[in-house]
């Protein structure tokens, strides 16, 4: 909205965005967009295409689709929230050649509808819909769903061949996606005769991470958790930190956690992880009052306890800052008192700030803080 | 079959019992929602949700991220309460850095601000030191730019003792990162990571999110439950609230529902106080830059006060900057004569006269960019989860560069020239600081360089001028052109125009200054071995002086006057004169150490100096041809006395 919103839905605007395109592209406002998609035309051919779908007749709906993408009858903002619908509609079918087909040639379509998404942006607009990206989403959502039907017939007939499929893809794609998704949806049973092959694949370092993570969940395996943390790339590590935390018994899961410590890209989410558990277990009080002394964990553990709001662990800080020797450790102490802002804390910080050891920077600071 | 049967079942349900595709929210020809409140539209919630796109539910085409708690950079977006705590941890264990409450949001909750620089509010030199200022998280759901805010802190704070480029911008620069603007909003948009209200087109509330929590009926904050229809719609746009500008150009609504929503007057909302008061850190008269990190776009959206040599200099680092990130970004200048719509660029673009912008993070257009969804235009603010490390590092290379670049141009301050045969320095000058923008030579040693002589010439800056790899080798940094080569240097001497070209320099990574160390920083200094012609045709001492025409890594040229500091001022540089002792903006080619040359060595320094070729001023143009036909003086004698009493304009500057 930066100057007027401009009403062009009758004018096509030639954007240099849409590289190649052949049709012009428009920008349009709500409102016309919304009126493009309610007139009773477009309304019936919505549900012409829905009923395609409904019926499972995907090679029509494709074929409909792409005489839609064609129709220079139909205005494109008509145009593109009908293929973006149709398309949707089709993700959630089997694919048939010819849609299949029909689908990837509309994948190569550009935007064509554009739109004033943020304010900010002056004249500057985003495409609404984008039919090519849909396109290329059911294609991938195909590819997954026949992956994970694959991936089931061997889950049910008790093979590993679909461990073996998912360690050989291309990491995130439709084949990976498709045979987690048979995992998650797999009986207890059934995956507990895919643990010994997951867990040895991830020992050979062969990229299974996400099945991984599925079994140790699902199975509350805490071995395989402990797989999953040493061995399975960083983002799939750092979602089995919540899952072991959620999962796991309480001995267990601190093992765990501590062990997701100790590797330097997760750590610091594994250490407040501890912190959750905290409130119940002595022993992952006892941890982070360690940790604390610790330079890759310290702060981590700092923040976790600073966060623990327990007059108990306020007065071991406090008391931890007053006999601290070294600078670091004195510093993350610091921090959780400043975090924990309960008044034994503060009387600590105020005590530190007055006559404590350690920089005059850091002094200064704390009584800025004191002040707040 | 059963399964089919299944899934067709499940095709009806997800396409023909769903809602209308859109929420009944009525939209007027500016776009905004007329009927908030109305059920149909304010009490939708939509989800979103990876692939699903059945009823309210809204397919991204990859998982729409969450929070995490980590104080640690992951993959991902870390909650508030985790980036809070990582800047109080960068706060409380580093000294260079400094933190302070600069306001509360409307809900009472403190905004902090925290400058990273040295104790001192100078540089290494001694000059006062300059500035920058960084906003994000003015927008609550772009979530891009707390991260990209709190990666910059991050990264100045680990390379502080680099002994180079890092450590030079903690020692000679302030800078600014207020990393959370809005915190209000963004605490909300991480409750409902997931969930919207209204309308696809116009998704609001929840995730969506984009003013603060300005309640306008009571002048309080609105709650946090989604589920409280009313107060959905309402909060100020922090990006329009902003004096300069205020109100103008249709660019905001004065109605209390509109997405920029301006609030009842300007400068009102807590939060653009506090932003104005995190200036004071820098100070604000020391301001050189100010950028407010937004999402989503990959463009620099830049007011355009009236002054020419602002806007011209805006527009060069903006383009330096653009071309170290690895993604295309545009620059996007207001147009002539604006007076701004009231963001906090443009209040700091007209107040402070300094190059400042609204920079719009990737993507560019959407989620599709990274094999996602349109999802009607929205997906470019839900930036995929695996995405977030490589556009913090992107975003802080780009503001890395434009820091370095408004640190300062380059100077040279030191050189000097040693027989590499005795290893008798016969050249050592440098220029000290003796004033608050001034500097003096001091010639330490000007002793004869003689033909057929082996020297070996040492010249130091005042900023590192290159930057290395992990494995130690000078690199250009991203996007810029300026890598292992020194520049042009030449050792010009007398008026005959007898010139050495001095190639094969290195620039010096280990400590020790003169001849084979750098003076401060990995990297100020450089050093050529040079032979004086055996066969140059000198009879007495002759004035020599150094060309050294070197850019810096951003591409700056030297301050050619280092007799007078450069400082910024009224939208431009101060005292960045060029080799003819021009001030401007581009700086041009050092002329100031001046050696000289002499048959034998102990001869004494000749009491003439000469300046650089460079620095003479340009020939005059020809003289008209003669008129057609007629006239006499047909023979050219005319033109030969014409060019000859030109003669003397055609020597070089003294």
């Amino acid at each position: 909205m930066r100057g007027r919103i401009a009403r062009l839905s009758g004018s096509a605007l030639a954007l240099a965005l849409a590289a190649g395109a052949a049709l012009a592209a428009q920008v349009v406002d709500p409102a016309t967009a919304r009126r493009a998609v309610s007139s009773p035309v477009i309304v019936a051919q919505d549900g012409e295409l829905a009923a395609l779908a409904a019926a499972g007749r995907t090679t029509e709906l494709a074929a409909r689709l792409e005489r839609i993408a064609h129709d220079a009858t139909i205005p494109a903002i008509s145009q593109e929230w009908l293929l973006d619908r149709g398309l949707h509609a089709l993700a959630s079918g089997a694919p048939t050649p010819a849609a299949r087909a029909a689908v990837t040639r509309l994948a190569a379509r550009p935007p064509l509808v554009y739109a004033r998404i943020d304010p900010d942006h002056g004249d500057r607009v985003t495409p609404l819909y984008d039919t090519g990206a849909t396109a290329r989403f059911v294609l991938r959502q195909w590819d997954r769903a026949a992956a994970r039907d694959a991936a089931a017939a061997d889950l049910a007939a008790g093979r590993t061949t679909a461990v073996a499929r998912f360690a050989d893809a291309a990491a995130g794609n439709a084949v990976q996606v498709g045979i987690a998704d048979a995992f998650r949806a797999a009986p207890p049973a059934i995956l507990a005769s895919q643990r010994a092959a997951v867990g040895d694949a991830l020992v050979q370092g062969r990229r299974v991470d996400a099945l991984g993570l599925v079994l140790a969940e699902r199975l509350a395996d805490a071995a395989l958790f402990g797989l999953v943390v040493d061995y399975a790339e960083e983002p799939v590590a750092l979602a089995a930190i919540p899952a072991a935390a959620r999962t796991l018994g309480a001995g267990d899961a601190l093992a765990l956690l501590a062990r997701a410590s100790r590797r330097a890209d997760i750590a610091s989410a594994a250490t407040l992880a501890i912190g959750t558990l905290a409130p119940r277990d002595p022993a992952a009080q006892r941890f982070l009052l360690e940790a604390v002394a610790l330079p890759e964990i310290g702060a981590s553990a700092a923040a976790a306890l600073g966060r623990l709001g327990e007059p108990a662990v306020s007065a071991e800080l406090a008391r931890r800052l007053d006999d601290a020797t070294d600078d670091a450790t004195r510093r993350r102490l610091v921090l959780a008192l400043k975090l924990d802002g309960s008044p034994p804390a503060r009387d600590a910080l105020e005590r530190f700030a007055k006559a404590g050891a350690g920089s005059a920077p850091l002094r200064q600071e704390v009584r800025q803080w004191l002040e707040l | 079959m059963a399964r089919a049967l299944s899934r067709t079942a499940g095709i009806a349900l997800a396409c023909c019992t769903a809602v209308p595709a859109a929420a009944d929210c009525v939209f007027d020809a500016s776009g905004e929602i007329t009927n908030p409140f109305e059920p149909g539209c304010g009490d939708v919630t939509f989800t979103y949700t990876e692939s699903d796109n059945s009823g309210t539910n809204i397919a991204l085409g990859y998982p729409p991220p969450v929070p995490v708690a980590s104080l640690t950079p992951v993959s991902g977006f870390r909650d508030y309460a985790s980036l809070f705590a990582r800047h109080q941890e960068l706060l409380t264990l580093n000294d260079e850095v400094a933190g302070e409450v600069v306001g509360q949001t409307v809900a009472g909750r403190d905004i902090w601000a925290y400058a990273i620089g040295d104790a001192d509010a100078i540089t290494a030199e001694g000059f006062a030191e300059a500035a920058v200022l960084v906003n994000s998280g003015i927008h609550a759901r772009e979530w891009q730019t707390p991260e990209a805010a709190t990666a910059l802190i991050e990264t100045l704070v680990a390379g502080n003792a680099d002994g180079g480029f890092f450590q030079y911008l903690v020692e000679n620069l302030n800078t600014v990162v207020l990393p959370v603007n809005n915190v209000d909003g963004f605490i909300q948009t991480q409750l409902y990571p997931v969930n919207v209200t209204a309308d696809r087109q116009q998704p609001r509330e929840g995730r969506m999110r984009r003013k603060n929590l300005r309640n306008p009926t009571t002048g309080g904050a609105i709650d946090a439950d989604i589920g409280t229809i009313p107060d959905n719609f309402w909060g100020v746009d922090l990006n329009r609230n902003s004096s300069q500008g205020f109100g103008q150009q249709g660019a905001s609504s004065a109605s209390v529902t509109s997405l920029v929503y301006r609030g009842g007057a300007p400068d009102t909302e807590p939060e653009v106080l506090a932003l104005q008061q995190a200036a004071t850190l820098g100070p604000a008269a020391r301001l050189r830059l100010y950028s407010d990190t937004h999402s989503f776009g990959r463009v620099y959206f830049a007011p355009r006060p009236a002054n020419t040599r602002l806007n011209a200099i805006t527009q060069a680092l903006a383009q330096r900057m653009i071309a170290a990130s690895g993604r295309s970004y545009g620059y996007g200048p207001d147009p002539a004569g604006s007076p701004g719509i009231g963001t906090t660029a443009d209040h700091f673009a007209f107040t402070y006269q300094i190059p400042a912008w609204t920079l719009e993070v990737e993507p560019a257009n959407g989620g599709q960019e990274y094999g996602g969804l349109a999802s009607h235009g929205h997906s470019g603010f839900i930036l995929p989860a695996a995405e977030a490390p490589r556009m913090r590092d992107d975003l802080t290379r780009q503001y890395l560069l434009g820091f370095y670049r408004q640190s300062g141009p380059p100077a040279a301050v030191a050189a000097e020239i040693r027989n590499t045969a005795s290893d008798a320095v016969v050249y050592r000058a440098r220029w000290d600081r003796t004033g608050a923008s001034a500097r003096t030579l001091e010639v330490e040693v000007n002793e004869a360089l003689v033909p057929g002589g082996n020297y070996r010439l040492w010249v130091a800056f005042n900023k590192p001028m290159r930057i290395r790899s992990s494995a130690g080798a000078i690199v250009s940094y991203a996007g810029q052109n300026r890598g292992a080569e020194v520049g042009t240097l030449t050792l010009e001497i007398g008026d005959a125009g007898d010139q050495v070209a001095l190639t094969g320099g290195t620039w010096l990574g280990t400590a020790g200054g003169a001849p084979d160390g750098f003076l401060r920083y990995s990297d100020d200094a450089f050093a050529v071995d040079f032979v004086v012609p055996a066969l140059l045709a000198v009879t007495a001492p002759t004035p020599a002086v150094l060309s050294l025409d070197i850019e810096d890594l951003a591409q700056m040229a030297l301050d050619a006057d280092p007799s007078t500091a450069v400082d910024w001022g009224s939208g431009h540089w101060l005292r960045y004169e060029d080799e003819s002792g021009e001030d401007g903006d581009a700086g041009g080619v050092d002329c100031s150490f001046k050696p000289f040359v002499a048959p034998a060595a102990g001869a004494a320094a000749p009491g003439a100096a000469i300046g650089c070729s460079a620095a003479a001023p340009p020939p005059p143009p020809p003289p008209p041809p003669p008129p057609a036909g007629g006239g006499g003086g047909g023979d050219g004698s005319g033109l030969a006395l014409l060019l000859l009493g030109l003669l003397p304009l055609l020597r070089r500057k003294r």
